[in-house]
C-alpha cells in the first residue's frame, strides 16, 4: 500500500503554473526524497500533501485517504516538521509538547525531553527565542513524539549547521530503523539524504522530471570524458540519453542516463564515473550555460 | 472537541496577563473618590460610572484588537499552518481562537467591574447618567455586539492582510450592503413602520453576526494556511449572506410599504370630506404597521400618505377643500423621520392617477391648525405662534403674523376670498362663583393681501357648544342665563336673533347643511329633535324620539337623514346607541350601540371596521377594516 499516492496533482497562483499534473506513490516504510530547486514547486506540493492548499486539479492520498476532505483524521497518523519552523514563539518546548500531546492518542512526553537534550535545545526556553537550527529540532522531535505511520519532513535541514544537520539525520535513521515509519522529505541536503532515501523525485519547474528507486538511478547515471578527437565517440552518446554535454579544452565531458557499459568501446578512451546524487541532480535541473562555465 | 478545548486554552493562557492588567483597572475606580480633582459628594456613582467607562473601554479595545489578530496575524505571519499540521479540524481551530478572543474580552471587562460590583452594587447604565435600567437583554444585546466587533476584526484582519485585489469586491460589498440595509431601514422608520423597521435592524445585525460567523469560519476550514484563498472564501461568503439579506430587506421593506386600504385591520383615524374620499389610518396586522391613505370610498382608489408624528402619535395632516376637488396633507421630509420638517402634499381628488403635487411649503412642527380654502389654491396654518398663509401652487408665503394668544388652542377658517377667520377661547370665571367656567370667545381677522390682523369681536358661551354655520356667517349657541337659542353675527359675536326657550336645557344645538339650526332636548319624559329655519323664526319640523335620554346630533347622511347619539340620562357610556331619524317621516331606526360616527355616512364599530351608511336601505356596510377585507 502507498503511504502518499498523488494523481495528476496541479497547482496554480493566477497564471503562474507551480505544479503541472504530478503524480507519484510513496510505498510504505520507505524514504523518499523530493527534490527540486527553490521555485520548483517543493512546498506547494508539500502544502497540498498536508491538505493546507486545495490543488486546482488532481489529488493527494496520504494512507489511503484525500488529505483534503479527511486533514485532521489523517494527520492524527503523521509528523510533520515544516520548513519554517512555525510553533507560536511565545511557548517553550515544553508547553508544545503538552499542547500536542492532547491532540495525538499516541504521545511520548519523555522522548520528546529526550530528543532536546540529545540535540541540546533548552526545554524550557520559548520557541521564539531559540536558533532556526533548534526550531527545527523542536520540530522534529515533536513529528517523532506521536509515533507517526509518516513522516512529512519540508527541508527540514534548512539553515543548519552541519553539526545539527548530521544530528536531525542520525534521528531519522534512528527512528526509521526503531519503527519502519514512511519518510516523504524534501531537502536541498542531497548528501545527507542520500544515505537514507530509498527513493527520489526530482521537480523541475513544476513538473516531476525523475522518480526513480535511488538504486536504479545512481545505477543508470554516470559521467562520461573522452578526447574531443575521437568523433566516432561523440556520435555513440546519443544511445546513452546524455542530459549534460560541455565541451571542456581537448575533452568532452558528458552525463548520461542509460549508462551501458558495452556501448562505448575501449579505444574511445572513455573516462567514466559515477555520480553523487547532487550531481545528478545538477546534471537534471541545471541549465545548459551553468553546466558549460 | 478535544481540539477546540486545547486550542482554546492555549490561547487564554497565553494572554493570561490580559487578566492582570483588567484586575488592576479594576482597583482604580475604588481609588477614585480620592483622586486630586474629583468630587466626592457621591463616591459609589462615581466608581460605577468609571467601573463601567474601564470595563468598556477595555472590552472594545481587547475585542478589536484581539478579534483582528488572533487568526489573521498567524496566517500572515505563516503560524497557522502549526496548527493546520497537527489533527486540528479547521473548525476547532476557529472556534477555539475566536472562543478564546470572546472570553477574554467579556472576562475583562467582567475582571474591571468585579471590584466596584462588590463594594457599590453592579454598575449599569444609570451609573452614567442614562436614564434607563439594564435588563438581562441589554447585557445579551453587549455582549452580541462584543461578539459582532470580535468578527468584524477578524474579517478585516483577514482582508488587510491578504492585500489581493478582492479588497475591491469587500469595499463594494459593504457599501452595497449598507446602502440596501439602511434604505429599507430607513424607508420604514420614515412611512412610521416602526415594527418592522425595528425587525429588519435586529435581522440584518444577526444577519451580520451569522455572516461574520460562517465566513470566518469558511476562511480557516476552506482557506486554511493561503491567506489569499483565505481571503476569497470569506469575502464570497460573507458578500453572499449579507447581499442576499440586504435585498432580502429591500424585498421586505418593499412589501410592507405596498399596503393597500383593504388590507386594514382596525382603523383608528378617518377625516372626511365633502366628496367621496376620506383620509384613513389604521393597523395592518400582517405588515405590522399603521399606513394612512387617502381613498375614495366608492371606487377604491387610494393614495398612500405618510403620518406625521405629532405629541407622540402619528397623525394624518389631511384637509380637503370646500368643493371636494383638493385635498392636502402633510408628510415629513424625505431621510428626516416622523419628527422633521413636514411637506404639504396635494392632490387633485378629480384625477386621482395623477401625481402628487409636492408643493414648496414646508413647516418645521405639526401646526396647531391647518386649513386650506374653499377653492384649494391656499393654505393657513399656526405655526409656533404665528400664523402663516402660502399659495399652493407656488409655494410663495401670502403672509405671516403673530397669532393672538388665548387659552386654548386656537383655530382658522378661511372666511371669504383673502380674508382669514381666528377663533380663540379664554377660560372665563364667574366672580360669584370662580368654580363655574366658560368660554370667552374671541373672533379675529385677518387680511391676507395687506397682512394685518384686528379683532373684529367676540362673546361669552355659558354653555360650551358655540357651533358656527357652515358658511361661517353665524353662530348658534343656547345661553343658560337668559334661557335662549341666540343667533350672533359671526364677525363681531352680536347677538341678531333669539328664541326663548322652556324646559329642560338642550343636549345639543347645531347647524344643518343648509343652515337649519337642529335642537335637541328631553321634553315630557321623552326627547325631542327640533328643527328651526336659519333664522330662528320658523320651527320647521318637530320629532319625537321614544324614551328619556342624552340626544345630540352626530352626522348628517342626508338633507333630511340625520344621525343622532344618545346616551342614557345617568352618563353610561355602555347604554350609548346610534340611531337613524327620517326629519321628513319622523321615522327612527336604531343602529346599534359602539358605533361612533365620523361624519357624513361614516361610522366605525367596536372592532375598528368603517361602515358606510346605505341612505336608501339604512343599512351599514363595511368598507374599510379587517372585516371588509375578508
Amino acid at each position: 500500500m502507498s503511504s502518499i499516492s498523488l494523481d495528476g496533482l496541479t497547482v496554480r497562483y493566477g497564471q503562474r503554473l507551480a505544479l503541472d499534473q504530478v503524480s507519484l506513490d510513496v510505498p510504505e516504510g520507505s524514504v523518499y526524497a523530493l527534490l527540486g530547486r527553490n521555485g520548483a514547486g517543493k512546498s506547494s506540493l508539500v502544502r497540498c500533501l498536508l491538505g493546507e492548499q486545495k490543488p486546482a486539479a488532481g489529488r493527494a492520498l496520504l494512507l489511503g485517504r484525500d488529505v483534503w476532505r479527511e486533514r485532521a483524521s489523517i494527520l492524527a497518523e503523521v509528523g510533520v516538521v515544516p520548513e519554517d519552523p512555525n510553533a507560536p514563539p511565545a511557548m517553550t518546548a515544553r508547553q508544545l509538547s503538552r499542547f500536542c500531546s492532547r491532540l495525538y492518542p499516541r504521545w511520548d512526553a519523555a522522548g520528546v525531553e529526550a530528543r532536546l537534550k540529545r540535540f541540546g535545545v533548552p526545554s524550557g526556553t520559548p520557541f521564539g527565542k531559540l536558533s532556526k537550527g533548534q526550531k527545527g529540532q523542536v520540530s522534529l522531535a515533536l513529528a517523532l513524539a506521536s509515533s507517526p505511520r509518516l513522516l512529512v519532513l519540508d527541508d527540514p535541514t534548512l539553515g543548519l549547521d552541519a553539526v545539527a544537520r548530521k544530528a536531525v539525520f542520525e534521528e531519522l535513521i534512528g527512528d526509521l530503523a526503531d519503527r519502519g515509519t514512511t519518510v516523504f522529505i524534501t531537502t536541498h541536503d542531497l548528501a545527507g539524504v542520500e544515505r537514507i532515501a530509498d527513493r527520489v523525485g526530482i521537480l523541475n519547474q513544476g513538473r516531476l522530471v525523475l522518480d526513480e528507486e535511488m538504486e536504479a538511478l545512481k545505477a543508470r547515471f554516470r559521467r562520461i570524458s573522452f578526447p574531443r578527437s575521437r568523433e566516432a565517440a561523440v556520435g555513440r552518446l546519443a544511445a546513452l540519453a546524455p542530459v549534460a554535454v560541455a565541451s571542456r579544452g581537448w575533452e568532452v565531458d558528458a552525463v548520461v542516463s542509460r549508462y551501458d557499459a558495452g556501448s562505448l568501446p575501449v579505444e574511445d578512451g572513455p573516462e567514466v564515473t559515477s555520480l553523487t546524487l547532487e550531481e545528478i541532480f545538477i546534471a537534471l535541473t541545471g541549465t545548459p550555460e551553468e553546466e558549460g562555465r | 472537541m478535544r481540539g477546540f478545548a486545547a486550542v482554546f486554552g492555549r490561547e487564554v493562557a497565553e494572554r493570561r496577563m490580559l487578566a492582570l492588567l483588567a484586575f488592576g483597572l479594576g482597583l482604580v475606580p475604588l481609588a477614585a473618590p480620592w483622586m486630586p480633582g474629583v468630587g466626592r459628594e457621591n463616591p459609589a456613582e462615581l466608581r460605577s460610572a468609571l467601573a463601567l467607562v474601564l470595563g468598556l473601554g477595555l472590552s472594545a479595545v481587547t475585542a478589536i484588537l484581539l478579534g483582528g489578530s488572533v487568526i489573521s496575524r498567524d496566517l500572515a505571519e505563516r503560524r497557522l499552518g502549526f496548527y493546520f499540521s497537527r489533527p486540528l479540524a479547521g473548525w476547532e481551530i476557529w472556534a477555539g481562537k475566536l472562543a478564546a478572543a470572546a472570553a477574554l474580552t467579556l472576562g475583562s471587562a467582567l475582571l474591571v467591574l468585579l471590584p466596584t460590583a462588590l463594594l457599590s452594587g453592579v454598575p449599569g447604565p444609570r451609573s452614567l447618567g442614562l436614564p434607563i435600567a439594564a435588563t438581562p437583554w441589554d447585557f445579551l444585546a453587549l455582549g452580541i455586539c462584543l461578539l459582532e466587533l470580535i468578527l468584524l476584526s477578524h474579517a478585516g484582519g483577514v482582508i488587510l492582510r491578504a492585500r489581493s485585489a478582492w479588497v475591491a469586491l469587500d469595499l463594494a460589498g459593504a457599501g452595497v450592503f449598507a446602502i440596501l440595509g439602511w434604505e429599507a431601514f430607513r424607508r420604514l422608520l420614515f412611512t412610521g413602520a416602526f415594527i418592522p423597521a425595528q425587525w429588519v435592524a435586529q435581522a440584518l445585525a444577526l444577519l451580520m453576526l451569522a455572516g461574520l460567523l460562517a465566513a470566518g469560519a469558511v476562511q480557516v476550514t476552506g482557506g486554511r494556511t493561503d491567506p489569499r484563498r483565505g481571503h476569497r472564501v470569506l469575502s464570497l461568503t460573507l458578500w453572499g449572506l449579507l447581499l442576499a439579506g440586504g435585498l432580502a430587506a429591500q424585498g421586505y421593506a418593499r412589501w410592507v410599504l405596498a399596503a393597500a386600504p383593504e388590507d386594514l385591520g382596525p382603523v383608528h383615524q378617518v377625516k372626511t370630506s365633502p366628496g367621496s374620499w376620506i383620509g384613513v389610518c389604521g393597523w395592518n396586522p400582517r405588515r405590522r404597521f399603521e399606513p394612512c391613505f387617502l381613498v375614495d370610498v366608492p371606487t377604491g382608489h387610494f393614495v398612500r400618505a405618510r403620518p406625521a408624528l405629532d405629541r407622540g402619535e402619528a397623525r394624518l395632516f389631511a384637509r380637503f377643500s370646500d368643493d371636494g376637488r383638493w385635498a392636502v396633507w402633510l408628510e415629513p421630509e424625505e431621510g428626516a423621520g416622523k419628527g422633521g420638517p413636514l411637506q404639504l402634499n396635494r392632490l387633485d381628488l378629480q384625477s386621482p392617477d395623477a401625481f402628487r403635487f409636492q408643493a414648496n411649503i414646508w413647516y418645521p412642527s405639526p401646526p396647531a391648525s391647518l386649513v386650506l380654502s374653499p377653492d384649494g389654491s391656499q393654505v393657513a396654518a399656526i405655526q409656533e405662534g404665528r400664523i402663516v398663509v402660502d399659495e399652493i401652487a407656488t409655494g410663495n408665503r401670502l403672509a405671516a403674523t403673530p397669532s393672538p394668544r388665548f387659552d386654548e388652542p386656537a383655530s382658522l377658517e378661511f372666511a371669504g376670498p383673502g380674508r382669514l377667520r381666528i377663533l380663540g377661547n379664554d377660560v372665563g370665571r364667574d366672580p360669584r362663583d370662580p368654580v363655574v367656567a366658560y368660554s370667552v370667545w374671541q373672533i379675529w381677522e385677518m387680511d391676507v393681501a395687506k397682512r394685518s390682523l384686528r379683532r373684529t369681536g367676540g362673546f361669552e358661551d355659558q354653555f360650551g357648544r358655540a357651533e358656527w354655520s357652515p358658511d361661517n356667517s353665524r353662530i348658534v349657541l343656547f345661553d343658560p342665563r337668559e334661557r335662549v337659542i341666540a343667533l350672533r353675527d359671526g364677525w363681531t359675536g352680536r347677538p341678531f336673533a333669539g328664541r326663548a326657550w322652556v324646559g329642560a336645557a338642550p343636549s345639543g344645538v347645531d347647524f344643518l347643511s343648509d343652515g337649519r339650526i337642529a335642537v335637541t332636548a328631553s321634553r315630557d319624559g321623552g326627547t325631542e329633535v327640533r328643527i328651526f329655519s336659519p333664522d330662528l323664526s320658523t320651527e320647521l319640523r318637530r320629532r319625537r324620539v321614544p324614551g328619556e335620554s342624552r340626544l345630540w346630533l352626530a352626522s348628517q347622511a342626508a338633507p333630511d337623514l340625520l344621525v343622532l347619539e344618545r346616551e342614557p340620562l345617568d352618563g353610561s357610556k355602555r347604554g350609548r346607541r346610534s340611531l337613524l331619524l327620517d326629519l321628513a317621516t319622523g321615522s327612527t331606526l336604531d343602529l346599534g350601540g359602539d358605533l361612533r360616527p365620523q361624519g357624513g355616512r361614516l361610522f366605525l364599530d367596536r372592532g375598528g371596521r368603517l361602515l358606510q351608511l346605505d341612505p336608501g336601505t339604512a343599512k351599514l356596510r363595511p368598507v374599510l377594516g379587517r372585516e371588509a377585507a375578508r
